[in-house]
């Protein structure tokens, strides 16, 4: 195609495209819970804590604390947010990791999770995969079992990812 | 300054006086680091609540006051070098005039003047007297065509030869050039001096404890005006080279003594910030103070703009200050946002922040560039390269963004150090439907990305002897920029270790070989969000490679594919989305615990 053409085509789909589309993203935030940055992410990381205590092995854990999610996109734009705490569990032998990994599978239900898949994920690994969500929390969970070979130069772990659900920004927030 | 005190001057003093200000530099800078790092992040680990968060405040303001410190104390030392370097020339002029006064057996007076023996060819049966004459120092040639005070100092020269040759006294000819010379020595002293001492007195902080924006901007301005003074003393130093590579960069900088290094740093912190290839501590440095001095005078020039109109008719009332008021508040919360980042080290575990590049202006919508973890240390690198509507104001999401790579890369290797970077220097397009079609964006922000990535590789191998197992991510547009920086390398020396396009509109080419990318270590994820979807389906005519256009989500591309989001009802923003988890992996050199389709 000429240059020209290409660009005028170009330009009249994507016209077309965000006319089309344009109204779907302006969704308010009205019927998010209404929260400080600094509270959602004590509530996650008080979620994460009741995970690793349903895991209850004694290893090492990494230390990030809970962070606004910046790959997330609530409604209300910038008026919301979400948080995210991503952690592990290592330094323990593959066998308690899989012992803790089981205590999830009946921990969490215990705790009012709705436990949405239970088994391999999509890796060349395979490795076993809990994805489960609160239904009155609204938080979500993202936990994998990666286990290694003894020569292994990785360490085998529990992989967590505790994320909440959107919040809406208190009014008169300081940025 | 006058002939005795010249004399009688040890530059040496003023040199200790230098370094005892840029050891107070350096004792706040530490300061300033614990404060941020340690006591904040202690605090905050074992305490909660209001008075713990108004603590903290206070101590950030402690910090900021330390860094406030350091700069002016950097400033001070180097002034107080310039100085010295300029009086150590006078004084040298002067010791040598003043031999050679000693070696014609003349003697010098209080005032400069020089004392000469009688001598010469007996006249009348006496031998002729001796004398005292006083020096004159030139004013100088301007060499313009019109040049009075040129004109005077030969007239005045003409003068004293004169007066010599009516003089049988062979010394007063000497005498006259030897008190000339001192005289031009003492004048040297005065004019070091004069240009000297307003700088230094300028260099006093007022005596609140409040360091304000308006002290910042006032020690942008020091800045300015000592960088001035000390050209001389600077030009000893070798400037860095022009254009010059990461690898000319790092020789420069290696080449420096530790008091150049820092005197560079403390004058001209935005060039020494900008250069790929010197250490990312030292560009660190050099942008935070840079981010300091802009802050200060942003919010100093927003104060002083006549308030937006305000009420019910604001909307028809002229607000011819409205376009620059929204520069300065849009830049200002960007600085917020990197801000935010450094308040976030240590409380947050998040390792400490490295600012690589800072401009509020940058290509158009600013420059920021910061790391997570010390890119020249880490054993895997990732780079970030945002796309269409990136801007200062707006930064502080993509910043989010690298802390949640890097906290997601760390907990599945914690045993290796990674550094995520957000790189942001382009001019990036505004507008998805009328410019990013466009191909100039890339085309001009490709040779920098390119630059910048080989600068990291540079200071890497300098700081380990090895290289970083690296990682580039190209975010919607920011994908066209990898891969204009990509085609751009050598065909033996790849961009990166690993590619992810994510979003991507096309690459230009029509496989991951187009881009020097082995096909194994290329990644490719579908966009988020409506808008990225039409950028991609509509942008694969303009950026796409090959006939027809291919994209790298495309599976006849070669790359391999993410696991699509639609399939979890679409989109990055879903917590759903293994968006995170398989950058990581790729990050991470963890390969198969990528999730594939």
């Amino acid at each position: 195609m000429q240059n020209c053409s290409k660009r005028l085509l170009t330009l009249t789909l994507s016209f077309m495209a965000i006319v089309l589309i344009g109204c779907s993203k302006e969704m308010n935030s009205d019927s998010l819970e209404e929260r400080s940055r600094i509270s959602a992410e004590d509530e996650t990381e008080r979620t994460s804590s009741r995970i690793r205590d349903i895991i209850n092995l004694k290893g090492k854990t990494t230390q990030v604390g809970a962070l606004v999610d910046g790959w997330a996109d609530c409604p209300g734009g910038d008026e919301s947010y979400r948080v995210r705490h991503d952690w592990s569990v290592y330094d323990v032998p593959n066998t308690s990791l899989s012992a803790g990994m089981q205590r999830l599978r009946e921990g969490l239900p215990e705790q009012g999770w709705k436990i949405g898949k239970d088994g391999p994920d999509k890796s060349r690994s395979k490795s076993p995969e809990i994805l489960a969500r609160h239904p009155k929390t609204g938080f979500y969970l993202e936990i994998t079992l990666m286990l290694e070979e003894e020569h292994s130069s990785h360490t085998s772990l529990i992989s967590v990812a505790v994320v909440s659900p959107c919040y809406r920004e208190p009014a008169g927030k300081k940025d | 300054m006058d002939f005795t005190t010249l004399k009688n001057l040890k530059p040496g003093e003023f040199e200790s006086a230098a370094d005892g200000y840029k050891k107070a530099s350096g004792m706040a800078s530490s300061a300033k680091d614990r404060v941020e790092q340690e006591y904040i992040a202690k605090m905050q680990a074992s305490l909660e609540g209001e008075a713990v968060e108004a603590a903290a405040k206070q101590l950030r303001k402690l910090g900021k006051n330390f860094h406030y410190v350091q700069v002016e104390c950097g400033l001070a030392s180097t002034a107080l070098n310039g100085l010295a370097f300029d009086l150590r020339a006078a004084k040298k002029k002067l010791d040598a005039a003043l031999a050679d006064v000693s070696a014609e057996k003349f003697t010098t007076n209080p005032d400069g003047s020089v004392t000469y023996p009688a001598a010469g060819d007996k006249v009348d049966g006496r031998t002729p007297a001796g004398g005292t004459v006083a020096g004159r120092a030139a004013n100088g040639h301007t060499g313009n065509p019109i040049d009075p005070s040129g004109d005077a100092d030969d007239a005045a020269s003409a003068l004293e030869d004169q007066a010599a040759n009516f003089d049988p006294n062979p010394n007063r000819g000497k005498a006259q050039d030897l008190a000339n010379r001192i005289a031009q020595a003492v004048k040297e002293a005065t004019d070091a001096d004069d240009k000297w001492a307003p700088k230094l007195r300028k260099l006093k902080a007022d005596d609140d404890l409040h360091v304000s924006n308006s002290d910042w901007f006032d020690a942008q301005k020091d800045m300015k005006q000592v960088r001035k003074g000390a050209d001389a003393y600077l030009d000893e130093v070798k400037a860095p080279p022009k254009d010059g590579t990461p690898q000319e960069n790092s020789d420069w900088w290696k080449s420096l003594s530790q008091e150049d290094k820092e005197a560079y740093i403390s004058l001209h912190p935005a060039s020494v910030g900008a250069l790929d290839g010197v250490p990312a501590e030292v560009r660190d440095e050099a942008n935070r103070t840079v981010l300091a001095e802009k802050r200060g005078a942003y919010q100093t020039e927003l104060n002083s703009l006549p308030p937006a109109p305000d009420g019910i008719w604001r909307h028809l009332q002229r607000d011819p200050f409205r376009e620059r008021r929204g520069e300065l508040q849009g830049a200002l919360k960007g600085m917020d946002a990197i801000q935010d980042r450094f308040d976030r080290t240590g409380r947050k575990g998040l390792p400490e922040a490295y600012l690589l590049g800072f401009d509020p202006k940058g290509a158009a919508n600013g420059r920021i560039i910061l790391a997570s973890g010390n890119p020249d240390t880490a054993d895997h690198t990732a780079t970030y390269v945002p796309g269409t509507y990136t801007d200062i104001k707006t930064i502080g999401k993509d910043i989010e963004r690298t802390d949640n790579l890097w906290a997601g890369s760390n907990k599945i290797e914690p045993g290796a150090s990674t550094s995520t970077i957000m790189w942001f220097d382009y001019d990036a397009p505004d507008n998805p439907v009328t410019e990013s079609p466009g191909d100039k964006y890339a085309d001009e922000g490709g040779p920098v990305l390119r630059q910048f990535l080989n600068g990291n590789e540079v200071s890497h191998e300098q700081a380990t002897g090895g290289e970083s197992h690296t990682t580039v991510i190209g975010h919607s547009y920011g994908s066209v920029v990898v891969a204009d920086a990509a085609i751009g390398q050598p065909n033996t020396d790849p961009l990166t270790d690993d590619v992810i396009a994510a979003g991507s509109p096309g690459m230009r080419v029509k496989s991951p070989e187009g881009l020097g990318i082995d096909r194994d270590h290329m990644w490719a994820a579908e966009a988020d969000g409506m808008a990225d979807w039409a950028t991609r389906h509509f942008g694969r005519f303009v950026h796409g490679g090959g006939v027809p256009p291919l994209i790298p989500t495309d599976s006849s591309f070669g790359a391999n594919q993410f696991v699509s989001d639609a399939e979890n009802h679409g989109g990055y923003w879903k917590p759903e989305s293994k968006i995170l988890k398989n950058q990581s992996a790729i990050i991470t050199e963890r390969y198969d615990r990528a999730e594939l389709q």
